[in-house]
């Protein structure tokens, strides 16, 4: 009976949650240096989120690995106001873009903010600056300044790369603390950058697996409080949960579909673990796989036409790709002798995977569909659990530090690699949500 | 409480055991139990097919715990003889319960952890099944690597968390 008091929707009065804090421990050696002032606020520096947008998106730019942001203690300016850069004395730092920007306050915790994003360079001996971008927003709340600030940087790193920005996204994972000596399992959600951690789930029984929703608005996971392995489904906003698979056996490893309408699933209901596809309308159930061997870990391709999956059908453990339109099943791995837990990037052009080289340490690794090259990203002893950003440039994934899990993220050329400390908990199984606006 | 309802499947369970065994006697399945026992070493408490050892003894973690290779899900030989004297224990008392858990070590990844620790509980509860234990009385969860019992990352570690157990169940 005590049990089913876990089945409330608790988050709302959890306030205890572990909070991560990202930190780079590789960046790429030719970043590009960019000076990000802090944002004008004039007499609002007593709002804490007012005075931490430059240095939000100063954060968010470095974090990439593909910016070096200056020190705010190199800048002649710590905070201009907009329009107010004198184009000389920015040009001496040796950066080629500036980012400045104010907050005003027009009462009631609200706020104008704007920003500019300003290229600078020196063109017949005269220095010229142009504006790469200019944006005013009206009439924002306090609490949505962090989220803004995260917008701002979308868009100032889509300018200068030309590739969408995912710093308003957020991460699902799952926490292992201890309780009075007993383990306790949590499902946390949280800003991309760590910020704003909220639980969704506790449980004295493991939670698995979480896997978003194509709206980001929804979590599917695995929760064992029953004493097997069933799926549910929790609303990010609400906290609402309900239980969508309880067959005998495991009910594992969901995956939403890209239209949202179906998930793919493990059940072991008929003996051997298969993939199965669940309408969540219908409640209607159809079998993917068969045989005797172990099928797991469904992972959708980006057009919904094919999936991807772990199994051992050929004594090995690797991945397969099963195609919906004929139930073809292609294998996709063959270096090395364990490849698990695959998902393709945005471009479906990689995959992502845990691989086991040598000694039996399991890394990250990516394959080149096309050329079946295969690339090690990390370098830890049990990574686990890769999760693609939306926009492909980052892989979020579960590793081990002196013992204690945390998470990581790497880029997927390999080439900046950071960490996510929690400072109380273990945390793993993390799960990058889809653009969410 | 826990404790007293240990005891008494402790006692249960050696009644049973030798009940099990003066009939085996005389079954087909004696030979089979045998063949196991010649297998097994002399700490485990079994004379031909009969249990000489103490209740304490047979309700020992150990003897309800048993252990497995890496990326392997049969039972040992040493596990046999202990395996179906719980065979045994159940087909005679249909109304007790009991849930196997499969656990793997926390190598590799999670949601395949969670086959292979179900491929493990499942190669006992074959055992069990051709013991003439009902359907009924097993319930089958895999945890995975998700509920290890030692948090190491050494092999002897790895070693004690690949794992199935017998779990006898309270009404």
């Amino acid at each position: 009976m005590k049990r089913w008091l876990w089945l409330l929707p608790l988050w709302c009065c959890l306030n205890v949650v572990c909070a991560l804090t990202l930190e780079i421990t590789q960046g790429v050696v030719g970043a590009a240096p960019i000076a990000v002032a802090d944002f004008y606020t004039g007499s609002n520096s007593d709002v804490d989120d007012a005075s931490k947008v430059g240095e939000i998106i100063r954060n968010n730019l470095r974090n990439t690995g593909r910016f070096a942001p200056l020190g705010i203690g190199e800048l002649p300016n710590r905070a201009p106001r907009v329009g107010s850069v004198d184009v000389l004395d920015w040009l001496q730092l040796g950066v080629e873009d500036i980012v400045v920007g104010q907050v005003e306050s027009i009462g009631h915790d609200r706020y104008n903010v704007s920003f500019e994003l300003l290229e600078v360079y020196q063109s017949k001996s005269v220095d010229k600056s142009n504006i790469l971008l200019h944006q005013t927003f009206r009439n924002v709340s306090g609490e949505r300044l962090r989220a803004l600030a995260h917008h701002i940087s979308d868009l100032i790193f889509e300018r200068l790369t030309g590739i969408r920005g995912a710093f308003s996204t957020r991460i699902a994972y799952v926490v292992r603390a201890e309780k009075r000596g007993h383990p306790e399992y949590h499902l946390d959600i949280a800003d991309a950058d760590g910020y704003n951690a909220k639980t969704l789930f506790v449980s004295p029984e493991p939670v698995m697996s979480p896997a978003w929703s194509k709206d980001g608005k929804r979590l599917a996971f695995v929760s064992f409080e029953n004493f097997r392995a069933e799926v549910y489904i929790v609303d990010t906003v609400t906290g609402h949960r309900k239980r969508v698979s309880h067959s005998k056996g495991i009910n594992g490893a969901p995956a939403w579909s890209p239209d949202g309408r179906q998930l793919a699933l493990v059940l072991s209901k008929d003996g051997s673990p298969h993939l199965y596809l669940l309408d969540l309308e219908s409640q209607r159930l159809q079998q993917l796989t068969n045989g005797y061997t172990i099928n797991t870990e469904p992972s959708w391709a980006p057009d919904g036409r094919s999936l991807l999956f772990t199994s051992n059908r050929s004594g090995k453990v690797q991945i397969y790709r099963l195609w919906l339109a004929d139930n073809r099943i292609e294998r996709m791995t063959y270096q090395g002798d364990y490849n698990a837990r695959a998902s393709f990037t945005p471009d479906a052009k990689n995959i992502v995977m845990i691989y086991r080289g040598n000694q039996n340490v399991f890394h990250i690794a990516k394959l080149n569909i096309a050329t079946k090259a295969v690339t090690v990203l990390t370098n830890a002893y049990l990574d686990e659990s890769p999760s693609i950003a939306p926009n492909g440039t980052m892989v979020l994934y579960g590793t081990q530090v002196a013992g204690k899990r945390i998470l990581g993220a790497v880029s997927l050329d390999g080439r900046v690699k950071l960490r996510l400390p929690s400072r109380e908990g273990s945390v793993q199984e993390p799960a990058w949500s889809p653009y969410l606006s | 409480m826990k404790r007293l309802l240990v005891l008494a499947v402790a006692g249960l369970l050696a009644v049973g055991l030798t009940g099990c065994a003066s009939k085996g006697h005389k079954g087909s399945g004696s030979d089979d139990m045998r063949a196991h026992t010649s297998g097994m070493g002399a700490d485990e408490g079994f004379e031909g097919s009969v249990w000489n050892g103490t209740d304490a003894e047979l309700m020992e973690e150990a003897r309800r715990t048993y252990y497995f290779g890496f990326d392997k899900f049969d039972v040992a030989m040493k596990d046999m003889g202990v395996v179906k004297a719980h065979a045994r224990y159940l087909a005679a008392h249909a109304d007790a319960h009991i849930r196997i858990e499969g656990h793997t070590d926390e190598r590799g990844s999670r949601e395949y952890n969670v086959a292979l620790g179900e491929r493990r509980a499942n190669a006992v509860k074959s055992i069990l099944a051709a013991g003439g234990v009902s359907e009924h009385q097993i319930s089958v969860v895999s945890y995975g690597s998700e509920k290890p019992v030692d948090m190491g990352h050494t092999e002897d570690a790895y070693q004690m968390n690949r794992r199935a157990i017998i779990v006898y169940e309270g009404k």
